[in-house]
């Protein structure tokens, strides 16, 4: 058995070490939690959590977990946003969480390797760019639809204290399309062009760090800082050569076209959160979390379009003035208050049942849209429940406890009004509103 | 025991399977994106390209090969698709004087489905042989309320009601209502009646107020004129025709929107917006440009209809020498 848990071990230090570019971090766990047993607890677990779902809240926590453990889970959201009374048809956000922790000792202290995935499989990925004054509900557009990867470390410093913290990476696309050659004029199709194209997956760092404190036998604090970051999609199509008909002095020389976008696909706060979480009695535990979100750096997600171009002799029929400059959105730095609980109601010699429940209120960041921009955003209470089955010695294969957990939260959307400065705006004044339902099971198995 | 783990193990493959399935797609629904964003549908509207594939004539959706149709009024129709009011003048017939008629569409795409009938004719002396220019408010039930212009040299507005959902009308006892005006549009909120109206004796859209809809006080100035200071605007030379839609809005706030038409010094002549939260001060929706494609020659007299997502407009437009009436949509 020893020698199965260092070759797990050793598999998944690899894991961690070569895994990490081209990984995708960000983040449907933001928006609703990571696995079962967090988002039955409205997410308040950086002290609380035990399990492989450490990757995400907590990654010190992977040093405290007794042994291998893995987590294989299911999770489904769906929204129903309004505007106006009418659905958005806002996609759901649905996939698989796996998570695992792999214990072993370095210098005799425990060290803890860790991964955590939540694989889509409605959209791996999505990049939507809209315009400025496309209505949307802005923190569940692209937010939800992504690959999502954790990789992390996790030392015990002390008996009572372990630190812990992983990078990974986000690509992002940069690159063109070029078309070379000579442009047939005034017959289009005597062109005479090569299609080049070169486009580079360029990788952004994200990292988290996290602290786990055993204040009492009875009291955990925890603490994680998760930096922010912006992912641009930055693509231009070029077309270049001579213009005029084959086999004669061209009309134009050398004369090229670029047409460059860029665009803000996806956007993550840097996130400080603190947490607590007391076992009241032996039955009872409470949980509580205070996270800060730096949404003030939300820079606009709308595309910038330029052209640049060199006609020679006809650049003085051309007159593009520049793009105008992308609206300043505003947003706000907004602090999440998530408490949750935790009950055993159930316990044998064979078997647990655990119930939990848990609420957590998020202000929105977005300022009310009385301008041109239409970025929809509401107040969210979230209240959730769940419940955790363990089978303590239910296989001689399986001789660890194995637990099956499953939750459901709802997330109510205050009613807000947007009204508009202009008596002309395209849009008018117009009031959010919504609902979001999630659920999951999952299932934890130590080894 | 033993029944037990067997219980437990089918337990846990039917839920793995059920999350494999969930993985697969096997529940896949409507992705993303969405046909219902709100609009204040103030434009830019389009005509209907010619389609072969729909028995209508696109964009118009109503032709008489002996009379002009002018200024639609239009309202949604219980059950579907829309009533449409509009001034009808022969074109053998003398210059000016105009019966006010109406018909039944089904869809945009369709021939109409309620025949062309007369409604409303000139029997009054003040009219002189002329009722035209319907403008027409819903007050549910049945209930419809109509103004119109009246008379020729004399141009005057009146006001009649139908207690049958537009079959017959009663026109109101004390007409003309308004004197020295024409080509009316009327709205209401919250027991507050506006006019929007056209002046005999001075140029510009003015409105007047009313608590009744019968006793109406004009505001000295024009709502909105023609703005030849801009030498592109589609409206350098003239205003004209004002539709209303008056509404406390999703946000509650009180607000006035405006169609009308302007017309440039080349004498073209298309359909443009204005907005107002307080009806004193007026905001144009483009700095020059009309809200619809502009075709020759010209769009005039419109009327909007409008769901939370989008907006229909009905207006008059000319071909082979007579009106007929035209449709656009937005978005």
């Amino acid at each position: 058995m020893s020698c199965l848990r260092n070759a797990v071990f050793a598999v998944s230090a690899a894991c961690v070490v070569f895994s990490a570019p081209g990984a995708a971090i960000a983040n449907p766990a933001d928006a609703y939690g990571f696995g079962a047993r967090g988002p039955g607890m409205a997410s308040a677990l950086t002290a609380g959590v035990d399990d492989g779902a450490a990757n995400y809240y907590n990654p010190a926590a992977l040093a405290t977990l007794p042994g291998l453990s893995v987590g294989l889970g299911y999770q489904y959201v769906s929204h129903q946003l309004d505007i106006n009374g009418l659905d958005q048809s806002i996609s759901s956000a649905r996939g698989a969480a796996l998570s695992f922790s792999t214990p072993g000792k370095v210098l005799g202290r425990r060290v803890a390797l860790g991964g955590g995935f939540f694989i889509p499989d409605n959209h791996l990925t999505r990049t939507r760019t809209l315009s400025s004054d496309h209505p949307r509900f802005s923190l569940y557009d692209n937010r939800p639809q992504r690959l999502f990867i954790a990789s992390n470390i996790a030392v015990e410093i002390t008996k009572r204290l372990s630190l812990g913290g992983g990078v990974s990476f986000i690509s992002r696309p940069k690159g063109g399309i070029t078309v070379a050659g000579r442009v047939g004029f005034p017959v289009a199709d005597d062109s005479d062009l090569d299609l080049n194209i070169d486009v580079d997956l360029l990788t952004i760092r994200y990292g988290q760090v996290g602290a786990l404190f055993q204040a009492t036998d009875w009291l955990k604090i925890g603490a994680t800082y998760r930096t922010g970051f912006e992912l641009e999609i930055d693509q231009a199509f070029t077309i270049q050569g001579n213009v005029g008909p084959a086999d004669a002095t061209p009309v134009i020389e050398d004369a090229y076209l670029t047409l460059t976008t860029v665009s803000q696909d996806h956007f993550q706060p840097a996130t400080f959160t603190v947490g607590a979480f007391a076992q009241v009695t032996s039955r009872l535990a409470l949980a509580f979390d205070m996270a800060w979100f730096q949404w003030s750096k939300f820079p606009n997600p709308a595309a910038v379009v330029t052209l640049d171009y060199d006609l020679k002799d006809f650049n003085s029929l051309f007159d593009i003035p520049d793009p105008p400059p992308l609206p300043n959105l505003n947003y706000s730095d907004i602090i999440v208050p998530r408490i949750g609980v935790e009950y055993l109601a159930v316990s044998s010699a064979k078997t647990d049942v655990m119930v939990r429940g848990g609420y957590s209120f998020e202000a929105s960041p977005v300022p009310e849209q009385v301008g041109q921009t239409n970025h929809i955003d509401n107040d969210k209470h979230t209240f959730s429940m769940g419940a955790t089955y363990t089978m303590k010695k239910w296989s001689s294969i399986v001789p660890k406890p194995a637990s099956f957990d499953i939750y459901f939260a709802f997330t109510m959307l205050s009613a807000r009004s947007h009204r508009k400065l202009s008596a002309v705006d395209p849009i008018g004044d117009y009031e959010s509103t919504g609902q979001v339902f999630q659920m999951g099971a999952a299932s934890r198995w130590s080894f | 025991m033993r029944i037990r783990q067997t219980m437990m193990h089918l337990l846990l493959c039917a839920g793995l399977v059920a999350m494999t399935g969930c993985g697969l797609g096997l529940f896949d629904e409507r992705q993303g994106g969405s046909d219902q964003l709100p609009t204040q549908a103030v434009g830019p509207y389009g005509k209907p390209p010619i389609d072969f594939d729909t028995p209508a004539d696109e964009p118009f959706v109503l032709s008489d090969r002996s009379a002009s149709l002018w200024n639609p009024a239009a309202v949604w129709r219980e059950g579907g698709g829309f009533r449409i009011w509009y001034g009808r003048e022969e074109v053998d017939g003398v210059a000016g004087e105009s019966d006010i008629w109406m018909f039944g569409l089904a869809s945009i795409t369709e021939l109409p489905d309620e025949v062309e009938t007369p409604v409303l004719s000139a029997d009054a002396s003040w009219e002189q042989n002329r009722v035209a220019s319907p403008s027409i408010l819903d007050r549910g039930n049945g209930h419809l309320i109509m103004f119109y212009e009246g008379g020729i040299a004399n141009p005057a507005i009146g006001r009649a009601d139908s207690m049958d959902g537009g079959a017959t009308w009663q026109k109101h006892a004390s007409n003309p209502l308004l004197t020295e005006a024409f080509a009316p549009g009327l709205g209401e909120l919250e027991g507050a009646w506006y006019l929007f109206y056209e002046s005999s004796s001075r140029l510009g859209v003015f409105l007047a107020d009313s608590s009744d809809g019968v006793s109406w006080t004009s505001r000295p100035d024009p709502v909105i004129t023609a703005r030849p200071q801009l030498r592109d605007a589609f409206d350098n030379f003239a205003v004209s025709a004002p539709f209303p839609i008056i509404e406390r809005t999703a946000g509650g706030q009180l607000h006035f929107g405006l169609f009308f038409n302007g017309e440039d010094v080349d004498g073209d002549v298309t359909i443009g917006y204005a907005g107002s939260l307080d009806g004193e001060v007026w905001e144009s929706f483009s700095t020059e440009d009309p809200v619809v494609d502009a075709g020759a020659p010209y769009e005039f007299g419109p009327t909007v209809l409008r769901t939370p997502s989008r907006g229909v407009m009905f207006f008059s437009e000319a071909r082979q020498g007579r009106q007929r009436i035209s449709v656009a949509t937005h978005p």
